[in-house]
C-alpha cells in the first residue's frame, strides 16, 4: 500500500516537470499547427545553459531558469523567423508536414552538434540539496524534485496566465482559433508565430533548468522528452496548456505506478499505446478541447 | 510530388543507363572490398528508398517508422535462424509477411489520420518496437538479445546460411534486390494501381468519389512496402551478421531513409535511387575524412539537407534535374528552329 | 428493377448538423432519361442532398433507392460502382496530374487494362471539347476547362446517373452555352441528370423537371415553366438577385 502511493507521488511529481515541458510544446501546436520534432533538444539547451551558468559561475541551477529562459526564447524566435515562416508561406496544408521535417532536421543538427561540442558523456549537477529528501506523512520525497515540481506548476500557471490576461496572449488565442479572422482583425501573423515559438522554447528551455537538477544532462537526452511530449499533448488534448499538464500527470502516473506491477518496459509502451489510441478515437484529449 | 508524367520517361531511362554502368563497372569493384561495401549500402538504401517511396510518394502515406519494418525483417530472420536454423532466404519471406501484418496491424488503423498524424503515429510505432525488444530479454524459450543484441555466428561462404567472405556476393544480391524491386515500383506505377495511388495522394475524397476504394489500396501500398523493406532488413542483417535495437528499430534510421528519398524525389520511381548514391558516398568520404567525429558531422549534413531541400527543392533533385534536362532541350530545339527558318527564308 | 421504375428516388429524407435542419423530409423521383434540376436559394440544403445520395454520409432518416435498391448506407466508391457519378461545386482536379491522367483514374473504374483506360479517357476527352488540353497539367487549366475536365472524370466511370454540383458557377456566357450543349449530348447519350443549378438559363433550356429547394424542404415539383409561375417559388426568391443570364 505504501509503495503504491509512494510510486503514485513520484509519478505525480516526475510527471508535473514532463508537464511543463510539454506545455512549451501544445502552445507552440496550438497558435500554428506545428509539431516541433526538435523540442526535446530546445529543452536540452536549457539544461546545458543551466550546466554552464553552475559549472562557470557556481550559480544555482534554479536561478539560471531566467537567462535559460531568455536564451532559449531569442533561439526559439530567431528559429520562426529565419525558417520556420518562410515553409508556413510555401504551404497550404492546415498541419503542415513540411514543418515537422524542418524541425526533425533541426533536432539532428542541435544532438549531434552538442555532441561534437560536449561529448555524449552524461554530466550532473551537484547540489548540496540533490540528496536531500522531504518526507510528508510517509512518503519521501527528493527535495530537488519537489522543488522542481513546485517551480513547474509556477511556470505553467504563469504561462497560463500570459495566454489568458495579455494582449500577447489573446492574439495568440485568436491565431490559433481562426488564423484568417485573426489577421483580418489586424493582428500581425509573423510576428505573433515569432512569439509563440518563442515562449514556447522559452519554456523548454526553462523546463531544461528544473530538470538539470534531478536529470542526466547529455546532448541526447532530448529524445526522452520529445516522444514523452507528444504522448502528454494527444493525452491533454492537442494545443491545451492545462491539457498538457493535466496529460503529464497522467503520463508520470501511469510510468511510476505501472513500473510497480510490470516491468518498466511495458509501462511505458502501454503509455504509448493510448497514445495511438487517443490519436484515433479522442484527439481533443482527456479535457475535450483543442484550445489553449 | 509530381504527376505521373507518362510521356516523358525520363525515370526510368536514368535507371536503366545508371544500372548498366553498376554491372559494367563490377569487375574493378571486386578488386576493392571497401568501395565495394559502400556501393553495397548505397544500393541497399536505395533500395529501402524505393520501398518506402512506394507507400509515401504513390499514394501520399508519409511514414517516419520504416525502421520498424527493417528490425522486423531482421529480426524475424535471425531468430529463426539461430533458434530453429531456418535458411534465411526463407525466413527473409517470413519476415516480409510478419511484417505485412504488423504493418496492417498498425497502419489500417491509423489510415484515417491525416499526413502528420499518421506521420507521428508510425514514430510511435517504432518507439514501441525498440523499448519492447530493448527491455526483454527472452519471449518463452527464445533470446530476443534486449539491448546488447544477437549475434549471427560467422560461417564463411554458405548460400544456405545466405553469409560470404567475399562481398561481391552480397553485391550482386542487393543489385538484384534493387532491380526487381525498382522494376516493381515502375510496373505498379504504370498500372491501375498507380493511378489510383497517385488520386489518393492528391485528394482522397475525390477519389472515393470515382470509385477508388480507398482503403483498399492505401492497405496495399503499405503493405508492398512494409514487406520490400523487411526483406531489406534481413539482408542487412546478413550482411552484418548482428542485429541490435540501437541502430535497426531507431528513428534516426527511418529519417535517414526519408531523407534520401526526398533529396532523389519523391513520387519517381528513379528519384530514391538518386538520393542514395548522392548521400551515401557522401557519408563515407566524410568517415575517411574526419575519423572518429564523421557519425556526428554526416548526421548535421543529413539534417541540413532535410531543412534545405524542404525549403527549396521539395521535389527532389531528379525533378529539379528533369525541369533543367527539358528547359535545356526546348531552348535547344528553339533556337535550332529560329536559326532553320531564317535560313529558308 | 425499380419500384414503380424510378431510376432515382429519394423517400423522406432529413439530415440535421448541429440542431439544423439542413435537409427536412424530402421526397423526389427521378425518371430514366431525364434532365432534372434542382434549385433553391443559397444554403438550401441541395448540395446536402447530393452528398447524402453521393454516399459522403448517410441521411438521418429516410430512403434512397438507385433503380430500386436502397443506397443510403453505401460509401462514396460504392455509390460510383454502382452507377452514379458526381461533381463538386468547387471542382477537384488531381492538380498535378494531366488531364488524361485525371480522366485515366475515372475509366478505371470499368477496366482493369491501362491501354482500354486510356482510349475511353481519350474519346470522353473529345467528347467534352478537351482534345487540345490532353497533356496538360490540371493545375495550369483556366475554370472553365476545369469544369469539363470534373465532368469528364465523371463521365469516364459510365455511370447511369450524373450529378452536377453547380457546373455553370464561374463560367462566360458562351462557355455556359458550349456546357448546356454538353449536357444535353450526355444525356441524348442515355445518361440521366442530376442537375444542381442556379444559373436559371441553363435550367429552362436543360431541364424536363425541376424541384426547388428552401430551407431544406422541397417547395415545389414540376416543369420549369410552372416553377416560374409558382407563388411559393417567387416568394422563396424574392429580393434576391437572381441570375437569369
Amino acid at each position: 500500500m505504501v509503495g503504491i502511493l509512494q510510486g503514485a507521488v513520484s509519478g505525480l511529481i516526475i510527471g508535473g516537470i514532463y508537464g511543463a515541458v510539454a506545455a512549451g510544446l501544445a502552445i507552440i501546436y496550438g497558435v500554428m499547427r506545428i509539431i516541433n520534432f526538435a523540442h526535446g533538444e530546445l529543452v536540452m539547451i536549457g539544461m546545458f545553459v543551466t550546466f554552464w551558468f553552475w559549472k562557470s559561475f557556481g550559480i544555482d541551477p534554479y536561478l539560471a531558469i531566467i537567462p535559460s529562459g531568455f536564451t532559449l526564447f531569442f533561439i526559439g524566435y530567431i528559429i520562426q523567423k529565419g525558417i520556420i515562416n518562410f515553409a508556413l508561406n510555401k504551404t497550404t496544408e492546415r498541419e503542415p508536414l513540411s514543418v515537422l521535417l524542418i524541425t526533425a532536421g533541426l533536432s539532428m543538427i542541435l544532438i549531434n552538434g552538442g555532441i561534437l561540442l560536449w561529448t555524449d558523456y552524461p554530466k550532473m549537477i551537484q547540489t548540496s540539496y540533490v540528496l536531500k529528501s522531504v518526507s510528508i506523512g510517509i512518503i519521501r520525497i527528493p527535495l530537488a524534485r519537489l522543488i522542481s515540481f513546485c517551480l513547474s506548476m509556477a511556470l505553467v500557471s504563469a504561462l497560463y496566465f500570459v495566454l489568458s490576461r495579455t494582449e500577447i496572449g489573446r492574439e495568440m488565442r485568436a491565431t490559433s482559433q481562426d488564423r484568417e479572422a485573426a489577421k483580418l482583425m489586424g493582428i500581425n501573423q509573423p510576428r505573433t508565430y515569432c512569439l509563440a515559438f518563442g515562449i514556447g522554447a522559452a519554456i523548454a528551455g526553462m523546463s531544461g533548468a528544473l530538470l538539470a537538477p534531478i536529470f542526466f544532462i547529455k546532448p541526447s537526452v532530448g529524445h526522452v522528452f520529445i516522444m514523452k511530449s507528444f504522448v502528454i499533448v494527444v493525452l491533454g488534448g492537442m494545443g491545451s496548456v492545462p491539457g498538457a499538464l493535466i496529460g503529464g500527470l497522467v503520463v508520470g502516473l501511469i510510468e511510476s505506478l505501472g513500473s510497480q506491477f510490470v516491468n518498466p518496459v511495458y509501462a511505458q509502451v502501454s503509455v504509448f499505446i493510448l497514445f495511438i489510441l487517443f490519436l484515433l478515437i479522442r484527439p481533443s484529449g482527456i479535457l475535450g478541447r483543442e484550445r489553449i | 510530388m509530381n504527376g505521373k508524367n507518362n510521356s516523358k520517361p525520363l525515370g526510368p531511362i536514368l535507371v536503366l543507363v545508371f544500372l548498366c554502368i553498376l554491372f559494367a563497372v563490377v569487375p574493378l569493384l571486386i578488386k576493392d572490398q571497401y568501395i565495394l561495401q559502400v556501393t553495397i549500402m548505397a544500393l541497399l538504401f536505395a533500395y529501402w528508398a524505393v520501398s518506402w517511396n512506394i507507400t509515401c510518394g504513390f499514394a501520399g502515406l508519409f511514414s517516419l517508422g520504416h525502421a520498424a519494418f527493417i528490425g522486423l525483417g531482421a529480426y524475424v530472420s535471425t531468430i529463426l535462424f539461430l533458434e530453429y536454423a531456418v535458411t534465411p532466404w526463407i525466413g527473409m519471406l517470413i519476415g516480409g509477411l510478419v511484417s505485412v501484418v504488423a504493418a496492417i496491424i498498425i497502419g489500417y488503423p491509423c489510415f484515417k489520420l491525416r499526413g502528420v498524424y499518421f506521420a507521428i503515429s508510425t514514430l510511435a510505432f517504432v518507439s514501441v518496437l525498440q523499448m519492447l525488444i530493448t527491455g526483454t530479454r527472452h519471449l518463452g524459450p527464445i533470446d530476443l538479445g534486449a539491448g546488447e543484441g544477437l549475434l549471427i555466428p560467422v560461417a564463411g561462404h554458405s548460400w544456405a546460411k545466405f553469409q560470404f567472405v567475399d562481398k561481391s556476393y552480397y553485391y550482386w544480391i542487393i543489385l538484384a534486390m534493387l532491380v526487381g524491386g525498382t522494376a516493381l515500383a515502375f510496373s505498379l506505377k504504370m498500372s491501375k494501381i498507380g493511378y489510383y495511388l497517385m488520386a489518393i495522394k492528391f485528394d482522397q475524397e475525390a477519389a472515393d468519389s470515382l470509385g477508388v476504394n480507398v482503403v483498399k489500396y492505401k492497405l496495399l501500398s503499405w503493405c508492398i512496402s512494409a514487406f520490400l523493406t523487411a526483406m531489406g532488413g534481413s539482408f542487412y542483417a546478413q550482411l552484418l551478421l548482428y542485429v541490435a535495437p540501437d541502430r535497426l528499430l531507431s528513428i534516426p534510421l527511418s529519417i535517414e531513409l526519408v531523407i534520401i528519398a526526398l533529396v532523389g524525389g519523391i513520387g519517381s520511381v528513379a528519384g530514391p535511387i538518386i538520393g542514395a548514391f548522392l548521400l551515401i558516398p557522401l557519408g563515407e568520404i566524410l568517415r575517411t575524412e574526419l575519423g572518429g567525429q564523421f557519425a556526428q558531422v554526416e548526421a548535421m549534413i543529413y539534417g541540413s539537407i532535410l531543412i534545405l531541400i524542404i525549403l527549396f527543392l521539395p521535389g527532389g533533385i531528379k525533378r529539379e534535374l528533369e525541369e533543367r534536362i527539358t528547359d535545356t532541350v526546348r531552348w535547344v530545339v528553339s533556337a535550332y528552329k529560329s536559326s532553320y527558318g531564317r535560313e529558308k527564308s | 428493377m425499380g419500384s414503380d421504375g424510378f431510376m432515382l428516388e429519394l423517400d423522406s429524407l432529413s439530415k440535421e448538423f448541429g440542431g439544423l435542419l439542413a435537409v427536412s423530409r424530402v421526397r423526389l423521383t427521378l425518371n430514366k432519361g431525364e434532365i432534372f434540376s434542382l434549385i433553391g436559394p443559397n444554403g438550401a440544403g441541395k448540395t446536402t442532398l447530393f452528398n447524402m445520395i453521393a454516399g459522403v454520409f448517410p441521411p438521418d432518416s429516410g430512403k434512397i433507392l438507385f433503380n430500386g435498391r436502397r443506397i443510403d448506407a453505401l460509401k462514396p466508391n460504392q455509390v460510383c460502382k454502382l452507377g452514379i457519378a458526381r461533381t463538386f461545386q468547387i471542382v477537384r482536379p488531381f492538380a498535378e496530374a494531366t488531364v488524361l491522367e485525371n480522366v485515366m483514374v475515372g475509366a478505371f473504374l470499368r477496366t482493369s487494362s491501362v491501354n482500354e483506360a486510356r482510349r475511353l479517357s481519350r474519346e470522353t476527352i473529345d467528347f467534352l471539347g478537351l482534345g487540345s488540353k490532353m497533356h496538360e497539367h490540371a493545375h495550369g487549366l483556366p475554370i472553365g476547362d476545369r469544369k469539363r475536365l470534373e465532368v469528364a472524370r465523371g463521365l469516364a466511370t459510365k455511370p447511369e446517373l450524373l450529378l452536377l454540383d453547380e457546373p455553370m458557377g464561374g463560367l462566360t456566357p458562351t462557355e455556359r452555352e458550349e456546357l448546356i450543349d454538353i449536357i444535353r449530348k450526355i444525356n441524348e447519350q442515355g445518361v440521366t441528370i442530376f442537375l444542381i443549378e442556379h444559373v436559371m438559363e441553363a435550367v429552362m433550356k436543360l431541364s424536363k423537371k425541376v424541384a426547388v429547394l428552401n430551407y431544406g424542404r422541397l417547395i415545389f415539383d414540376g416543369t420549369p415553366d410552372e416553377a416560374v409561375k409558382d407563388q411559393d417559388v417567387i416568394a422563396a426568391y424574392l429580393g434576391e438577385e437572381y441570375s437569369v443570364a
